[in-house]
């Protein structure tokens, strides 16, 4: 980068010049304004974490809370992390939890009336579920705080879990993919090599029919009561409330939910070995993932693995399997890393690309060179500070954009750690970090004995 | 002369105690400034924001496209990455004379593409989707110019443009090309907007289009994602048959298109359109005028104003018959659709149609059921991506319906747009419709990007100012008016039908 900035420092000087001669133009003066932006002084940023105790509501059933109130709008978000996903007790069962909440979480409502409902309310209610986590989102307008938080309430606190709700999962498992795989897509390339690396761990979503039939109203009740339950679950609700009044609803509202202890699952960490796998679809483009299941990596370990991967693959315009890939050659129009940790299990860190069948080769050998130079060699100083300011002053600020996000920030971090260290401690973790630190996690992270390569390919033309 | 328009929308309608503005759920603190050079910034503060949303605006789009060339707008976006004349080269020198060569080699090339007009015209219905016809003298440029370019990517620095970004906390990095705007965007630390000013004022002034082969594929790889939706090539037809002559019917691009684009095209729309008094820069969050002005001035006050650039000339003719489109399917789901052509964002019909799209939605759901056809709705205002215009656009109704219902639902479909010319809503339809557009505005309210974008969007549409009269009218459109709307619009003569059937 030196060269680019003497560039401007001759562009000053012909500049200069330009002016003895009276012959300066606009553009000669433009270039004084345009220095190199670790020459412009850019001030640190001023950001600082909200107070977490600030926000935080404990009711003596010992439920966690948070109570975020923000002015931008007027809307109130009511979310319920729930510390259990689709690894945690009998397969199927979180899936079917799910669905019913989905469609049919109250029983004084048909699936339709609900639907209608949210509709006719202007309400955004969604659930989503992960390996570890559930979380069911309900935002409204500030108007309609009242109705909203009634219906969550009972949302949580008394899940339509019946012999009818209960059957709204089962017979929708669809059958195993075959090597045919018909409307392929990236997400489907994805979804496939997790089964493959995933088989017969908990961490596979793939639930079977008889699987799903074998599920009853009581483990659904059992897992309800299990999970959504002090030790595992907290509330948050934020947006344009009045804070006072938001407490006494909370207490009024979830105080009977059963006192435990957090549960965690204790799952095995396994590994996959190096192979390729092949499907083929029908579409015009052919899409691979390259991946592999990631060790047990500690929050204090995390950021090195997220340093890394930004350098290689952050899924943003200055990485190197971007360049490699797309700027350089004009391959595909994205080539990225994932690196999905997970706090109780093996997590899935995968690179992802796509393009016109016959660069398919071209894209895999790219990736491979990149994920053995990564490992092999060091990165630059500038690749280092570029990845610590985008982690640190760009994604981790972002967790706190306004107060809905900032909500669910608190109870998610709440649920997994029960403290705020990890999170408080997480920018400076990132700063510390050195060039070495970065080449030990591409070490220890990118086994290339253990990656596995997919191959969704259509016809080519 | 300096112009310092500075308006405080919420404030007026304080002082106006009568007045709608003093009503309105709708106030929009912007406070404005045009500088000499005729560019317009946009400043809303939001106290409390630790990051500031910022985008750029330019008044250009794929409406000023020539057919053969379509996506070029588009193309020209993404140029704009490939650095400028400090950013994207480690040594600028080296690379100038290349430069200049390479649009040297392109002028040669276009000379002999139109010498051997006669030879690589197309002649052929049933071409491939990649045809281009080429002669031995016209690969020999082209082979000329990929040298060249071998030479520019020895000392290119790719992803200069957006590392600084990154590295001092951008978040939301994206461009958009649209028909009618182009901008690029980013979310900062509210400490750093200086960073945001300079990039983009280099980029504006300094672009060089490098690695132009290689991204010319790159819209390739992104019209073959299109077309790997099967809604495209139908969405496609169904424009072409709504619109007889105007742009903003056209799609992003067919495949031989996008071997067509030279740099002497794409330099043409960057010398003409992004100049500073075509230009609106738009802050949203933890920033104020006081800081943002004197920043502004200092990075883009320099740039002389240039010729305003040509006007979009295209009128779309009076509809004057009811047209039909077949599309046979295999994969597709079977559907019937009806579009209208309607007013773009300025005209005072405009506001109606979003409430009728709510309405029409929820009639059309429970007309379908009483019917006893099983099926979904889709309504909607979109045209290739974009959903709204400051040209007339097109509203469309669509019920996806099993592969032996099509003809059944077009009654059904036909039927309810001709209640709601006779009867309208009635309170509790458009309550309804009403309240779920205020929640609409308002989760656009909460994020600052899509505020931003609203804001910019309308300057470039008609202007920004237009957008709190737009949400004041929508809020009062009452019965009446949609029933006067639909009596105007959803006629015949103005009344595209689509029905997806299996061949």
């Amino acid at each position: 980068m030196n060269a680019i900035y003497n560039y401007t420092t001759i562009l000053l000087l012909i500049s200069f010049v330009a002016c003895d001669s009276g012959q300066i133009s606009q553009n000669d003066l433009a270039q004084e304004v345009f220095k190199a932006p670790r020459e412009m002084g850019l001030a640190p940023s001023s950001f600082t974490m909200p107070d977490p105790e600030g926000h935080k509501v404990e009711l003596d059933n010992g439920l966690v809370a948070f109570v975020v109130p923000g002015d931008k709008a007027s809307l109130v978000t009511l979310k319920a992390v729930v510390g259990a996903g689709y690894a945690y007790n009998k397969k199927g069962v979180a899936q079917s939890l799910r669905t019913i909440l989905q469609r049919q979480p109250v029983c004084d409502m048909s699936m339709d009336a609900f639907e209608r409902y949210q509709h006719d309310r202007a309400f955004d209610y969604s659930v989503s579920q992960d390996e570890e986590l559930t979380s069911i989102t309900l935002n409204a307008l500030s108007e309609d705080y009242d109705e909203a938080l009634a219906l969550f309430t009972k949302i949580i606190t008394q899940t339509c879990i019946n012999g009818q709700t209960s059957r709204l999962f089962k017979g929708h498992q669809g059958v195993p993919d075959s090597e045919y795989v018909k409307d392929g897509s990236l997400p489907k390339a994805v979804d496939l090599l997790k089964q493959q690396l995933y088989a017969g761990h908990p961490f596979n979503a793939q639930v079977s029919a008889a699987e799903a039939a074998a599920i009853s109203t009581n483990d659904l009740q059992s897992f309800h009561q299990k999970y959504f339950s002090t030790g595992n679950m907290s509330v948050a609700i934020s947006g344009d409330i009045d804070v006072n009044k938001v407490k006494g609803d909370i207490t009024a509202g979830f105080s009977a939910v059963s006192t435990t202890d957090r549960q965690v699952a204790d799952l095995a960490y396994i590994t996959s070995t190096k192979a390729t796998l092949g499907y083929t679809t029908n579409k015009l483009q052919t899409w691979i993932v390259i991946g592999l299941l990631l060790p047990e990596i500690t929050p204090e370990a995390l950021p090195a693995l997220e340093v890394m991967n930004y350098i290689i693959g952050g899924g943003h315009f200055d990485t190197r399997l971007y360049k490699e890939t797309r700027d350089l050659r004009g391959l595909t129009n994205d080539a990225s890393g994932f690196p999905k940790w997970k706090q109780t299990g093996p997590g899935f860190y995968s690179f992802r690309t796509y393009g016109r069948p016959e660069v398919a080769d071209q894209l895999i050998a790219l990736t491979m060179a990149e994920i053995n130079k990564i490992r092999d060699t060091k990165v630059t100083e500038e690749e280092l500070f570029v990845a610590k300011g985008a982690l640190a002053d760009g994604v981790f600020q972002m967790l706190f954009e306004n107060s809905h996000a900032t909500a669910g920030t608190l109870a998610e971090h709440w649920v997994r750690y029960q403290s705020f260290e990890h999170l408080r401690q997480y920018p400076e973790r990132i700063k510390q970090l050195s060039i070495e630190d970065v080449q030990a996690a591409a070490q220890q992270y990118l086994n290339t004995e253990e990656m596995v390569t997919l191959v969704l390919s259509s016809p080519a033309p | 002369m300096k112009m310092r328009l500075f308006l405080l929308v919420l404030g007026i309608g304080l002082l106006a105690s009568a007045s709608s503005y003093s009503q309105s759920a709708y106030d929009l603190p912007i406070d404005e400034y045009v500088y000499d050079n005729g560019l317009r910034l946009l400043v809303l503060e939001r106290p409390g924001d630790h990051r500031v949303s910022a985008k750029i605006f330019t008044d250009f789009g794929a409406m000023v496209e020539e057919p053969g060339e379509l996506g070029s707008a588009h193309f020209l976006e993404h140029l704009m990455f490939k650095g400028t004349k400090t950013l994207g080269t480690t040594n600028w020198e080296k690379e100038a004379p290349l430069v200049e060569k390479l649009f040297e080699l392109d002028a040669q090339l276009i000379a002999q593409m139109n010498k051997d007009r006669n030879t690589i015209r197309e002649r052929g219905v049933f071409h491939g989707d990649q045809w281009t016809g080429t002669t031995p003298e016209i690969e020999s440029i082209r082979k000329q110019i990929a040298e060249v370019d071998k030479q520019i990517n020895e000392t290119r620095d790719p992803g200069a443009v957006m590392r600084w970004y990154q590295a001092y906390g951008g978040t939301g990095l994206t461009a958009t090309t649209e028909q009618e705007y182009m901008k690029f965007d980013i979310i900062l630390p509210k400490d750093r907007l200086e960073l945001f000013l300079r990039v983009e004022a280099d980029r504006m002034t300094n672009t060089i289009f490098r690695g132009f082969d290689e991204e010319r594929m790159i819209l390739v790889e992104q019209r073959y994602g299109d077309l790997n939706r099967l809604t495209t090539p139908y969405y496609e037809q169904m424009n072409a048959v709504v619109g007889l002559v105007h742009p903003v019917f056209w799609p992003e691009g067919y495949l031989p298109d996008f071997y067509q684009y030279t740099r002497t095209y794409e330099k043409d729309f960057y010398d003409r359109y992004f100049i500073a008094n075509n230009t609106t820069i738009v802050l949203v969050g933890g920033v104020d005028m006081a800081t943002a002005k004197p920043l502004v001035e200092k990075y883009f006050g320099w740039i002389p104003r240039q010729p305003e650039p040509m006007r979009i000339k295209s009128v779309e003719p009076v509809p004057q018959a009811e047209r039909r489109l077949i599309y046979r399917s295999e994969e597709l789901a079977p559907r019937v659709e009806a579009r209208f052509m309607i007013p773009g964002i300025g005209h005072p019909d405009r506001p109606a149609f979003d409430v009728m799209m709510e309405v029409a939605t929820r009639r059309l759901e429970d007309n379908l059921a009483k019917a006893g056809i099983p099926g979904s709705v889709d309504v909607n205002t979109r045209v290739v991506h974009t959903s709204i215009f400051g040209v007339p656009g097109s509203v469309n109704f669509a019920l996806i319906v099993s592969e032996n219902q099509v003809d059944r639902a077009e009654v059904v479909l036909i039927s309810t747009l001709e209640e709601l010319k006779n009867d309208g809503p009635d309170a509790t339809e458009l309550a309804i419709a009403q309240k779920r557009l205020k929640a609409e505005w308002e989760r656009t309210k909460l994020d600052a990007s899509r505020l931003n974008f609203a804001i910019g969007h309308f300057q470039v549409m008609d202007e920004w100012r237009t957008l709190e009269s737009y949400l004041n009218a929508r809020a009062a459109v009452d019965a009446a008016a949609l029933s006067k709307v639909a009596r105007s619009y959803f006629i015949p003569e103005n009344r595209t039908i689509g029905q997806v059937i299996r061949p």
